[in-house]
């Protein structure tokens, strides 16, 4: 039992200091960050998986990261927001905003384990069980995600990891993308606003004074774009973020981008991010004061 | 509740501290009330369904035992059979024979329809349900005594370890074991536990980790090429086998941990060099329950040999819809017939293969291919994944190596096949020896590889 007791602390002192910690990729480092990171003038991005592969933090800003979640919504990066707004920082927040309106999705627990002792954090972890309190048993199942996170940054394999941006460099090829297109052309998507998830972000919004806010919607694949059945309710409710001072919206939705520059019908691959970050640093020049 | 989870750990400890503090004599009401807590964790109502069979049996025992008239004991297994039979044809196949009538009334142009049921499968309805059977049976060939205690009859059939995937006992093997006097052995239990772990390991680390690739497959099963289908069919025949024999190793396990010894299921199939080993091999309780109460019965291998290929190939149609009520577990069972067909045709030819392993390997891909209709949930896809087989489209870029998945997850999933090769080759003697360095190399394995989702058992759907 004693042996077992000081491997299973020596893989958990393994795992947590230097492979979580040490991955900026990684969720589980990112919620990590957002709470103990002293910000220091940084640009920050926030978002789902299309911030975290949409913007090359080194190609926006020479200090910027990006806290994009793969899996998650907004009740995710407006957490993030709150946490990142209690910062001495007074540069401007960027973040993505999805066209599916206002929603809630805590993403892959293991973005949450290691914070799991605290109880702000304990909220995102889906269908809670006593056993995600026991160190090294908390991350069962979760270690092989953090040993992938932490091998794909350090040697590039299928993307790039940069300053908390993951950005894929995987060549899809013309059949298979055809075939996800087919797929997303059945789907019909609504732009529905959670009214709680609404309230709050408007209230954080209109509370805040001296950060800018950024809102920006990438390039969508005219496929998924076609899905969006209520498009002008979500362009109402950018134009009402708009309105909010200290709040712009850039909206890239229908920008247009060959299917070259896309990973997938919902992501941009590493070309795209390029093309986009470069347009939007222009943009951002004009914006920022 | 699932072996592989926190709820069946805490009840396992419960029950077998409480079996072995209670005398002998109350052990039977524990074990039972335990099996029907057990039973009932999937869906309660369900436990009528096993009452009313473990009634008419246990009756129908007593009945065979009272009457010597030949034709009246026949009645009265008769009446057992349809009453077993009748369940499993009710909650099983009636809406599979019904969707086949409607289909052929669809031909005719009829417009009338049978309705179907809106019921569920009973757990381990298709296991209690032969186990059931082989008790009748014995009892009317004399080979078994009627239980006349009730509740040892019942723990017969609900006997939690074995109750929802087997193995499938015989009253001869296990009835007598509930009414020893059995006292606490740390051998009994440090074996018992070490079946567990195996079972955990093979289940946790080595099936789901490989179903997880075999998923992504079969769901973008569209964009995979010639590797990935050749991988994903060979995951699965290891899937397959790891899920079952892994669940086997626990049910093992568990009773061992009580004193009670259940039988071998699984002994290393895929070193099978013939299909008639392989199957001496493979689901050892199920194949044997055809072997002697179906296929000894039709006059075995002991009439012509044209009787013996048809005897045969009964026994693997039924033993394919035993499985499941779909044409492509029939499937599955024919072509596992005709290969043994073929195999005792050509048992006498000149132009037979020496080498074992070209043999072996000979079985594992007829296996493994006969297997993708054991996944696949329709002809269709069997189809599409066989086509594949066939493209010869050597894409051997990362994401479609790894069926779309990280490429660690395929290299895990290599090391779990390598994994499993060990566990199985080593001598159980060698793993008690050294049952500390098995102990905790097998939960490292289980904390840092183990895909801890709480995948359902692949036999339970039977």
């Amino acid at each position: 039992m004693l042996v077992m007791a000081i491997m299973l602390f020596l893989v958990n002192l393994i795992f947590e200091k230097i492979i979580i910690s040490d991955t900026s990729g990684s969720g589980a480092s990112k919620v990590n960050r957002i709470l103990e990171h002293k910000s220091n003038e940084e640009l920050v991005i926030l978002g789902s998986s299309r911030a975290e592969g949409s913007i090359i933090p080194d190609s926006l800003d020479k200090n910027c990261f990006n806290y994009g979640l793969s899996g998650t919504q907004d009740n995710v990066w407006m957490y993030f927001l709150e946490e990142e707004l209690k910062k001495n920082n007074t540069r401007p927040i960027l973040i993505n905003f999805d066209l599916d309106g206002l929603g809630y999705k805590n993403g892959d627990p293991a973005y949450w384990l290691f914070n799991s002792s605290n109880p702000k954090i304990r909220r995102f972890i889906d269908n809670w069980k006593p056993i995600y309190s026991i160190p090294v048993i908390k991350h069962m199942g979760y270690f092989e995600r953090y040993i992938a996170n932490y091998i794909q940054e350090r040697h590039s394999l299928t993307g790039i990891i940069n300053n908390g941006a993951t950005l894929e460099t995987k060549k899809q090829n013309a059949l298979e993308f055809d075939v996800l297109v087919k797929e997303r052309e059945k789907e019909h998507l609504l732009f529905i606003n959670d009214k709680t998830l609404e309230n709050k972000l408007l209230s954080i919004l209109q509370n805040t004074k001296n950060r800018q806010i950024i809102f920006f919607i990438p390039p969508y694949h005219k496929s998924y774009l076609k899905t969006i059945q209520n498009y002008p309710v979500a362009l109402s409710f950018l134009s009402k973020l708009d309105s909010i001072p200290n709040v712009s919206v850039l909206n890239y939705s229908q920008y247009k981008m060959d299917n070259t520059y896309f990973y997938n019908t919902t992501h941009l691959n590493y070309n795209g991010a390029l093309i986009f970050t470069k347009l939007i640093k222009d943009d951002m020049t004009n914006l920022v004061k | 509740m699932l072996f592989n989870s926190l709820e069946f750990l805490l009840f396992f400890v419960v029950v077998t501290t409480f079996y072995y503090l209670l005398p002998q004599r109350f052990r039977w009401m524990l074990l039972l009330s335990a099996s029907c807590l057990f039973y009932m964790y999937f869906k309660p109502i369900y436990i009528l369904i096993l009452g009313f069979t473990i009634v008419v049996d246990y009756w129908v025992g007593l009945e065979l035992e009272k009457y010597e008239n030949q034709s009246k004991r026949k009645i009265i297994l008769i009446l057992s059979l349809i009453a077993n039979l009748g369940v499993l044809i009710v909650f099983k196949y009636a809406n599979f024979i019904s969707d086949n009538i409607n289909e052929l009334l669809g031909f005719s142009n009829s417009h009338a329809q049978i309705p179907l049921l809106e019921i569920a499968l009973p757990i381990g309805l298709s296991f209690h349900t032969f186990q059931a059977m082989s008790y009748t049976i014995e009892v009317y060939r004399k080979n078994q005594k009627a239980e006349h205690h009730f509740g040892t009859y019942a723990l017969y059939v609900m006997f939690y370890p074995q109750l929802v995937a087997g193995p499938i006992e015989r009253p001869q093997n296990i009835l007598h074991q509930f009414k020893k006097k059995i006292k606490f052995s740390y051998a009994n239990f440090k074996t018992g536990l070490l079946f567990i772990l195996i079972g955990l390991v093979k289940k946790v680390v080595i099936a789901d980790r490989l179903g997880y690739y075999v998923d992504s497959y079969y769901d973008n099963l569209a964009t995979m090429t010639f590797i990935p289908t050749v991988i994903a069919i060979t995951f699965y025949s290891f899937q397959i086998y790891c899920d079952f024999s892994g669940y086997s190793s626990i049910a093992i396990g568990t009773a061992k941990c009580l004193g009670i010894n259940l039988m071998k299921n699984f002994d290393r199939p895929y070193s099978a060099s013939t299909f008639r080993d392989f199957w001496k091999k493979w689901h050892i309780s199920l194949s044997s329950w055809f072997r002697d109460y179906v296929f000894i019965p039709l006059g075995g291998s002991r009439v012509s040999s044209f009787l013996t290929n048809r005897n045969l190939l009964i026994v693997f149609l039924l033993s394919g819809i035993w499985h499941g009520a779909k044409w492509t577990f029939v499937f599955w069972g024919l072509i596992h017939a005709v290969f043994l067909i073929l195999e005792n045709i050509t048992i006498s030819s000149r132009f037979k293969i020496h080498n074992k392993f070209i043999k072996q390997l000979f079985v594992f891909v007829i296996v493994s291919i006969a297997w993708v209709f054991f996944r696949s949930p329709n002809f269709e896809i069997a189809y599409t994944v066989l086509k594949k087989l066939i493209s010869i489209d050597f894409d051997i870029r990362i994401p479609q190596l790894s069926a779309l998945l990280s490429p660690l997850n395929l290299l895990l999933s290599l090391i779990s096949i390598t994994i499993l090769y060990f566990i199985d080759n080593l001598r159980f003697g060698k793993i008690r020896k050294n049952a500390l360095l098995f102990f905790i190399a097998g939960t490292l394995l289980l904390i840092l590889i183990g895909k801890t989702n709480e995948a359902q058992f692949i036999y339970f759907q039977f």
